[in-house]
C-alpha cells in the first residue's frame, strides 16, 4: 500500500505539491538565491493586468513588520501590479484565501491563492525586498489573461480621480456642453450673463439667491437704458406749471415745492 | 503512463468550485459541472468592493434541460440586487458541453453585466433526484467557484460619457422672505447620452483646448475671443446657450434663463444710479410711508409723497 494514492484529489491539494501556477522551469530562487519561495507555496493564480501580460513573473517580495509585498512585473515594466496581505490578516477563511492584485490605478488586476501556513515561511524574513529574475518565477501562461489597452480605459481629471465606467461631463458655471455632430461634444465658455454669484464673503460655499432686479414702478419701467424718470407737471394740465420740483442732488432725489409764501 | 483528462478529474471532485467537507444534504454531483470561468465586467461590483464570491445558486430541471443559475457577492453591504447568470444544458446534449451565456446588459450600453462560461459533465446523477420542474438552491457558501476562475473587470475601461448641464440659473419667485437657492438639476440631451467610440472635443466660444500627446493630456481653458468665433447665437438671447438644439427660450424674457433683458431693468432714476438712491422731501412735501387706510398698518415696499402747502406758507 506504500504506493498508493488519491485517484482524484482536490484540486488544490493536487496543485499545493505542484510548481503550479509556476513555469516548470522556476527556479522560484531569489537573484542571490537567499529566499526560495517553494513550489507548495501558492496553490493557483489569475492575473489580468491592463496593458501587460507577457511573461509575468514575481518581480519582488517586499516584507516590511506589518505587511508582505508581492511585486508582479512583466517584460516591460518590473513594478506592473502588486498585492499584499499582512501575516495577522487570517487568510485561511472560505472567502479570503487569496492576495488580491491591483495596479497603479487601483484596478483589480488578479489574485494568488495560498494559505496563511504556506504563507508564513515571509513572516520570518528579515525586512527587505527580495528581487528575482524573470525565469526564476514566471508564471505559466495559462493563468495570465491579456487585457490590452484600447481606446481610453479612464479620465483622470486634474484633481486625480479615476474614472471609468459610464460618465458624465457636466457644464456649470458658465461652461456649457453641447452636441455637434456625432460624438463632437462643443465647449462654449460663455459664464453666466444673469444671477450667478459665488457666496464668497459670506465664507463661501454657496450661491446667493438670484437678484430681483427693479422692473417697474408702479407699473411704469425703464427706458432702453435702463434709466427711470420722475417728471413734476402740472395736475390739470401736463407740461403746465407747478410748484413741484424733483431734482437730483448728490446720491438723492430731492422732490420739493417751491413758491413764495404769503404773509 | 496514460492519465484521466481535466474534466475526467473533475467529475469526482469539487472543481471549479472550492472544496469543503461534504454536506450530507447537498446532493449536487461533482460530475454536473465540471469547469466553470466567470467575467464580472464594470457594471458587476460596486466601486468599493474589494472582495467577491461567485456561487451556485439554483439548478432547475425543465422538460427539456437543466438551468444552472449563478450569482456573486461582494464585501459591499448591502449588497445591490445582481443579475443572476443562467447557463442552459440540454437534457440530450452530450456530456462536456461548454455553454457561453452572458447576463443582462447594463443600463448605458448593451454590455453585459456579467459573462461566462459552463461546462457540465454527465447528468445521470442529478436526473436521479431532480425531478422536472423542480429546483433545487444552494447556499451562497455551498458551491464558491475558486477564486482563480474569475477575472473581475471592476473599474477597468470607460464605457461610455454622457453630457449634461447644470440647469439655468431660473429667476426666483418674488416671496418675502426670499427663497433659498436650490441645487439646480442636470439638464441631459437625452440625444447624446452613452457615447462611445471615437469621440471629438470641439472648442466653442473663449474655448481653448490643448491636447498634449507626450502627457496624454486634455487641457480645457476660458480665453476671451479663443475658439469658435461669435456669431448671433452668442447674443441674442442676452448671452445664454441653449443646451439642447430644442431648447426654446422663455416667452416671455427671450432668455433661456426667463431673467430679465438689460432693458426691462431700471438701471437708474433721473440719472442716479443705485445701489441706494435716496428721495429728500423738501419744504411743502411730505414723503412718508404708506399707511393702509383700512388696517392702519405700514404698507411693505409702498411709499406716499404729498404735498403738504401748511408747511410752505401761512395763508391768512
Amino acid at each position: 500500500m506504500t504506493d498508493a494514492r488519491i485517484l482524484y484529489p482536490q484540486f488544490r491539494d493536487e496543485q499545493s505539491a505542484s510548481r503550479y501556477p509556476f513555469a516548470d522551469s522556476a527556479s522560484l530562487k531569489t537573484t542571490d538565491g537567499a529566499l526560495n519561495i517553494g513550489a507548495d507555496t501558492f496553490i493557483d493564480a489569475v492575473f489580468f493586468p491592463i496593458g501587460g501580460a507577457r511573461q509575468l513573473y514575481i518581480a519582488a517580495i517586499i516584507v516590511s513588520t506589518q505587511t508582505i509585498t508581492f511585486v508582479v512585473g512583466d517584460s516591460v515594466n518590473a513594478a506592473l501590479i502588486s498585492g499584499r496581505y499582512a501575516p495577522n490578516s487570517g487568510l485561511d477563511s472560505l472567502d479570503n484565501s487569496r492576495i488580491e492584485f491591483y495596479d497603479d490605478y487601483g484596478r483589480p488586476a488578479g489574485c494568488m491563492l495560498s494559505s496563511q501556513i504556506s504563507l508564513a515561511k515571509f513572516s520570518g524574513l528579515s525586512p527587505g525586498t527580495y528581487t528575482f529574475a524573470p525565469a526564476a518565477t514566471e508564471f505559466v501562461s495559462t493563468v495570465v489573461i491579456p487585457a490590452n489597452e484600447p481606446g481610453v480605459r479612464a479620465i483622470t481629471p486634474s484633481s486625480g480621480e479615476f474614472l471609468t465606467g459610464d460618465i458624465c461631463l457636466i457644464g456649470d458655471h458658465g461652461v456649457v456642453l453641447r452636441k455637434e455632430g456625432v460624438n463632437v461634444i462643443r465647449i462654449d465658455i460663455v459664464g453666466v450673463p444673469l444671477f450667478k454669484r459665488a457666496l464668497c464673503e459670506l465664507g463661501g460655499g454657496g450661491l446667493l439667491p438670484p437678484s430681483r432686479y427693479l422692473k417697474t414702478i408702479n407699473g411704469c419701467g425703464p427706458d432702453e437704458y435702463g434709466s427711470f424718470t420722475f417728471t413734476a407737471t402740472g395736475h390739470e394740465t401736463p407740461g403746465g406749471d407747478t410748484v413741484l420740483r424733483v431734482y437730483p442732488n448728490n446720491n438723492a432725489l430731492v422732490i420739493d415745492a417751491v413758491g413764495r409764501g404769503i404773509s | 503512463m496514460p492519465r484521466t483528462g481535466f474534466y475526467n478529474d473533475n467529475e469526482y471532485r469539487a472543481y471549479p468550485f472550492i472544496y469543503q467537507i461534504p454536506d450530507p444534504d447537498d446532493r449536487l454531483p461533482t460530475s454536473a459541472i465540471v469547469d466553470a470561468g466567470i467575467v464580472l465586467r464594470l457594471s458587476a461590483l460596486p466601486a468599493t468592493a474589494t472582495t467577491y464570491t461567485v456561487w451556485l445558486a439554483s439548478v432547475t430541471r425543465t422538460i427539456s434541460g437543466f438551468l444552472f443559475t449563478f450569482k456573486y457577492n461582494s464585501d459591499v453591504a448591502p449588497a445591490p440586487a445582481a443579475t443572476p447568470l443562467t447557463f442552459f444544458r440540454h437534457d440530450t446534449a452530450d456530456d462536456w458541453v461548454i455553454a457561453y451565456e452572458e447576463s443582462a446588459s447594463a443600463a448605458c450600453l448593451e454590455d453585459p453585466v456579467w459573462s461566462g462560461f459552463l461546462v457540465t459533465g454527465p447528468l445521470v446523477d442529478l436526473r436521479e433526484f431532480l425531478a422536472i420542474g423542480a429546483t433545487i438552491t444552494f447556499l451562497p457558501t455551498l458551491h464558491v467557484l475558486e477564486p482563480a476562475r474569475i477575472q473581475n473587470l471592476q473599474r477597468g475601461y470607460l464605457r461610455s460619457i454622457s453630457i449634461g448641464n447644470y440647469d439655468h440659473m431660473r429667476v426666483a419667485a418674488c416671496v418675502d422672505p426670499p427663497t433659498e437657492p436650490v441645487e439646480r438639476a442636470i439638464v441631459f440631451d437625452e440625444s447624446f447620452k452613452c457615447l462611445h467610440g471615437d469621440i471629438r472635443f470641439k472648442e466653442g466660444y473663449n474655448c481653448r483646448i490643448t491636447q498634449t500627446d507626450r502627457t496624454n493630456t486634455i487641457d480645457v481653458t476660458a480665453v476671451y475671443g479663443a475658439g469658435a468665433k461669435p456669431t448671433d447665437e452668442l447674443c441674442e438671447h442676452g448671452g445664454e446657450l441653449p443646451f439642447t438644439a430644442e431648447e426654446a427660450a422663455q416667452p416671455t424674457t427671450d432668455f433661456y434663463s426667463g431673467g430679465p433683458k438689460c432693458s426691462e431693468l431700471i438701471t437708474t432714476i433721473n440719472g442716479l444710479a443705485g445701489p441706494t438712491v435716496t428721495l429728500v422731501s423738501g419744504i411743502g412735501v411730505d414723503i412718508n410711508a404708506t399707511i393702509d387706510p383700512d388696517t392702519g398698518l405700514v404698507v411693505p415696499h409702498s411709499m406716499t409723497i404729498k404735498l403738504n402747502l401748511n408747511a410752505h406758507a401761512n395763508c391768512t
